[in-house]
């Protein structure tokens, strides 16, 4: 199995916030209530669980709710092949961040603001937390590879 | 007399192409799980005993996998 790398943990992140910056706004046009609910729910679960298979499959489910309302399937499909490249992360997210008290809930804050009609702001809400999730694991790897 | 040995082919690439989703599918949660960790060496042979297939299809995922970034294929080193 590849080894993390820093680097590589910083690249998917860039690209994954390219693209979620790219469908938001034409995702929330076509998001119900119901879409909502439903993924907000399952952010809500990723807090809880700490299990790395769920993480995994909660994560994919609620990424599948937004990009697939934004239509924009070549998008879709790089994003998905970051996840599946990301398999190796999960374990890691949570080894980081065990106590569901104070795990960063970037996609409930995500949902929040949509909810309300704010795309701006839940992007620029969502990538705060997001870059705090990243740069942790980022130090992390640093830290092992001086190790 | 072609429509039997077509389908027969049909149905093999099918099983073949099943086989393949079931081993990325284990692959991904043994990962997740960390019965294979970072580093961690995956023999074909091994890994087709874990989930019960031959080494071909083993074989193919892992190249997928590399491709994917998730795995790094590296040659036998020969014993000295």
């Amino acid at each position: 199995v590849k080894p993390l790398s820093p680097q590589e943990a910083m690249d998917i992140a860039d690209l994954r916030l390219s693209l979620i910056t790219l469908v938001a706004r034409p995702a929330y046009r076509h998001l119900s209530p119901t879409d909502f609910d439903l993924g907000y729910g399952l952010a809500k679960q990723m807090t809880r669980t700490n299990n790395a298979k769920e993480y995994f499959e909660y994560d994919r489910r609620f990424w599948d709710i937004i990009f697939e309302k934004a239509q924009r399937p070549i998008l879709w499909e790089v994003f998905r092949q970051l996840d599946d490249r990301l398999t190796r992360y999960n374990p890691l997210v949570l080894k980081l961040f065990p106590d569901q008290a104070t795990r960063p809930r970037q996609r409930e804050v995500l949902i929040e603001f949509l909810r309300k009609g704010e795309v701006d702001e839940a992007v620029r809400a969502f990538k705060k937390l997001y870059l705090e999730v990243v740069h942790r694991i980022v130090d992390h790897l640093k830290t092992e590879d001086v190790g | 007399m072609r429509g039997p040995f077509v389908q027969q082919r049909r149905n093999d690439q099918q099983e073949t192409e099943e086989a393949r989703f079931l081993v990325v599918k284990k692959i991904r949660e043994a990962i997740l799980d960390e019965t294979f960790k970072p580093v961690e060496r995956l023999p074909e042979e091994q890994v087709g005993k874990m989930f019960s297939v031959s080494r071909s299809p083993v074989r193919e995922v892992l190249l997928a996998l590399e491709k994917e970034g998730t795995v790094v294929m590296e040659p036998i080193k020969e014993q000295p």
